[in-house]
């Protein structure tokens, strides 16, 4: 990629992310809209787990229009 | 089968965990909820009259009917713009499909009486930042000299601050390939190296250095007003402190009100009932920089001790009229 402009030359190139996003431990509960933590079925955001994943902001500069999409 | 009636539509995806912050909190008000990820739509069964203004999902074996007369409110956390910026690995099916389903989702503006966070519309022009700008200089806040350019020699003197100029994108700057990702954040550039660099193929938006500072992320959900300074080794962060995260830590911040009142005017004349604002305190004067539509927040829960998941799910599910 040419990355002769400014805003290219001077912007920090990263390997991609392609794991899974799942959060350890979780699985996506439909009829609840939310993860939930698999072994004691609480809301994972409920939980006060040690290390929570944390909202993208923490995580990966994605831009945040896309949502993690 | 039962059909249900949510008042309280999520539109986002399901690794969006800033959706279940939400949730979490329509629970406890015992509010009737629906969240539709993108991702399950292709396994349901959806139809959708705009006439009728009748939207009918069956999704994980359940039906539910989405209408203006029941829904009083919309979560909406979906990207608006079609960028592209796709992952290169997509192939064009997928791509197809993707982006039929974005549409089907920004459809759902036909519940046109629905209380929108925000609504796509206002989200599309609101995220213009010479716009922001504009909006927020005429209502009385202090914005950093500005100027949008792609010609070096177009830059004056009063943009300069010790030599240095700062650059952003005038959008999200995000460029992937099949491996990697670049992404730009806001930087400092001495100025006698400007004239050295490419700006001509694309604009930038260059603005004064407001530094030393104080970043302020301020967080507003209808009234509400929620501030949280930006701090490491108890000082502000004199660059883009994205990149400093590591280091990086929040405290609750008490804006004076004249500032509150501001943040909350801007949310208004952007038509939004949702905003992220990224202000600066420095020389003793508050300045705008720009307002995220569609800005996180989730975060600040812990690490500022502000209840935004309160604030939004209150004012999702007792919408202002």
């Amino acid at each position: 990629m040419k990355q002769d402009h400014i805003l290219l030359k001077f912007a920090p190139t990263y390997e991609r992310f392609t794991g899974s996003r799942a959060p350890l431990g979780c699985v996506y509960d439909s009829n609840i809209g939310a993860w939930i933590v698999e072994n004691t079925g609480e809301l994972l955001v409920e939980a006060g787990l040690p290390n929570p994943p944390r909202t993208k902001k923490n995580d990966i500069e994605t831009g945040e229009d896309l949502k993690g999409a | 089968m039962k059909l249900s009636l949510p008042e309280v539509l999520i539109l986002g995806s399901q690794f969006d965990l800033t959706c279940d912050f939400v949730v979490a909190k329509l629970r406890s008000l015992k509010c009737n909820y629906l969240r539709i990820n993108t991702e399950d739509l292709p396994s349901s069964n959806i139809s959708l009259d705009p006439v009728k203004c009748r939207i009918e999902i069956n999704l994980n074996q359940k039906s539910y009917l989405l209408s203006p007369a029941k829904v009083k409110s919309v979560l909406f956390r979906r990207p608006v713009f079609v960028r592209s910026i796709a992952d290169p690995t997509e192939h064009a099916v997928q791509t197809f499909e993707r982006e039929q389903w974005a549409a089907f989702v920004r459809n759902l503006m036909i519940l046109d009486t629905s209380t929108w966070v925000n609504h796509p519309a206002s989200t599309y022009y609101a995220e213009h930042k010479a716009l922001q700008l504009q909006i927020a200089h005429r209502l009385g806040f202090n914005v950093p000299n500005t100027l949008v350019t792609n010609y070096a020699a177009a830059i004056n003197k009063d943009m300069v601050r010790n030599s240095k100029i700062v650059f952003k994108g005038l959008e999200t700057v995000l460029v992937r390939e099949e491996n990697t990702e670049t992404f730009a954040f806001t930087q400092f550039i001495d100025v006698g190296e400007l004239e050295k660099q490419e700006i001509k193929s694309a604009p930038v938006i260059f603005q004064e250095p407001i530094t030393p500072k104080i970043d302020i992320r301020v967080t507003v959900i209808g009234n509400s007003v929620f501030a949280a300074a930006v701090l490491a080794s108890g000082q502000g962060i004199p660059h883009d402190w994205r990149v400093e995260k590591k280091q990086a830590y929040f405290e609750k911040y008490e804006l004076p009100p004249e500032i509150e009142h501001k943040c909350i005017k801007l949310i208004q004349k952007l038509n939004l009932n949702y905003g992220a604002i990224d202000l600066v305190y420095a020389e003793n004067r508050y300045y705008f920089l720009e307002i995220n539509p569609t800005g996180e927040w989730a975060w600040l829960i812990d690490a500022a001790g502000l209840p935004i998941d309160d604030a939004i799910a209150g004012f999702l599910a007792h919408p202002r009229i």
